[in-house]
C-alpha cells in the first residue's frame, strides 16, 4: 500500500465532503418542487397570474434582501473566526440568526395575511405548491438559525464553516425560488 | 472595504434583488397571460437571469467554489441549464 495519497476532486471541494452531498440534495429536490410549479403553471396560466396578485411581493423582496445579508455576516463569521476573532465570529452569528429570526416573522406575517383572506394550501395549484415550498424553506431557515446558533456555541472553525455552508444553501434555494414564485409572470 | 469580495458578493446580491422585484411590481401585468405583449416576457427572463446571477454568486462568494475551478463550472454549469429549463417552462404557455 503506497503511503503517498491520491489527489481527488472532492479534496478541493471547501469544507466537509459531507455538506455538500446535503446541499445538492437539497437543491434537487427544491429544484424538482420549483420546475413542477412552472409545469403545472403552464395548463392555467392566467390562474397562476391571479393567484400570484395575492402575495406580497414587497414584503419577499425585503425577506430576499435580509437573507442575503444573513449569508454575508455567516461568512464574515468564518472569516473573523478563521483570523482567531472568536468574540467577533460569535457576534456575526448571531446576527445572522436574529436576521434569520426576522425572516420567519415576515413569512408569518404573509401566511397570516393570506389565512385573513380565506386562502390555504387547498384554494388552488399555485397555493398548494406555495404553502409546500415556501413552508419547506421556512422550515430550513428553522434549522439554520438553531445551527448557526449551536455553532456559535461550539465554535470550532471547521464547525462554523459546515453551519455557514448550510446556511447558504438556504439562501441560494431563496433566491431561486422567490423570483419563481413571487416575481415570474 | 470595496475591495474584500465578500462584501461586494453582498452587495450585488442586494442590488439584483431589488432590481427583479422592482422589475416584477412595475411592469405592467396582466398581459403575459394571453401572449399578447413582450414586455412582461422580457422582464421574467430579465428576472431568471438575476435569478441565475444571484445563484452564482452565492456559490462563488459565500460557499467559497471561488478557490476551485472544477467544482466552481460543474456548479454554476448545472445551475446554468437548471435556469434554462426554467426559462423554458415560463415561456411554454405563450407558443
Amino acid at each position: 500500500m503506497s503511503d503517498i495519497e491520491q489527489h481527488s476532486v472532492l479534496d478541493e471541494l471547501p469544507g466537509d465532503l459531507m455538506i455538500w452531498v446535503l446541499i445538492v440534495s437539497e437543491l434537487l429536490v427544491f429544484g424538482a418542487g420549483l420546475a413542477a410549479f412552472m409545469a403545472v403553471r403552464i395548463i392555467d396560466p392566467a390562474m397562476f397570474a391571479e393567484a400570484q396578485d395575492h402575495l406580497n411581493r414587497a414584503a419577499a423582496g425585503a425577506n430576499t434582501a435580509i437573507l442575503v445579508t444573513s449569508g454575508f455576516l455567516a461568512a464574515k463569521a468564518l472569516r473573523l473566526r478563521e483570523a482567531a476573532q472568536r468574540a467577533k465570529a460569535r457576534l456575526m452569528l448571531v446576527m445572522a440568526a436574529i436576521l434569520g429570526v426576522t425572516f420567519l416573522w415576515i413569512k408569518t406575517i404573509e401566511y397570516r395575511a393570506d389565512a385573513a383572506a380565506g386562502i390555504n394550501i387547498d384554494t388552488n395549484a399555485f397555493f398548494t405548491f406555495y404553502y409546500l415550498l415556501t413552508g419547506f424553506h421556512a422550515a430550513h431557515v428553522v434549522a439554520g438559525i438553531l445551527i448557526l446558533l449551536l455553532v456559535a456555541w461550539r465554535d470550532a472553525p471547521r464547525n462554523i464553516e459546515v453551519g455557514a455552508a448550510f446556511w447558504h444553501m438556504v439562501d441560494l434555494v431563496w433566491v431561486l425560488l422567490f423570483p419563481v414564485i413571487y416575481l415570474l409572470r | 472595504m470595496l475591495n474584500d469580495k465578500l462584501f461586494r458578493a453582498w452587495i450585488a446580491l442586494l442590488v439584483f434583488s431589488m432590481v427583479s422585484t422592482a422589475v416584477a411590481i412595475f411592469i405592467d401585468r396582466g398581459k403575459t397571460a394571453s401572449g399578447a405583449n413582450w414586455v412582461p416576457v422580457a422582464a421574467g427572463m430579465v428576472i431568471l437571469l438575476l435569478a441565475l446571477i444571484k445563484g452564482r454568486i452565492i456559490l462563488s462568494r459565500y460557499l467559497g467554489l471561488e478557490t476551485t475551478r472544477f467544482w466552481r463550472r460543474g456548479f454554476n454549469t448545472a445551475l446554468t441549464l437548471y435556469a434554462l429549463v426554467l426559462l423554458g417552462l415560463y415561456l411554454a404557455p405563450m407558443l
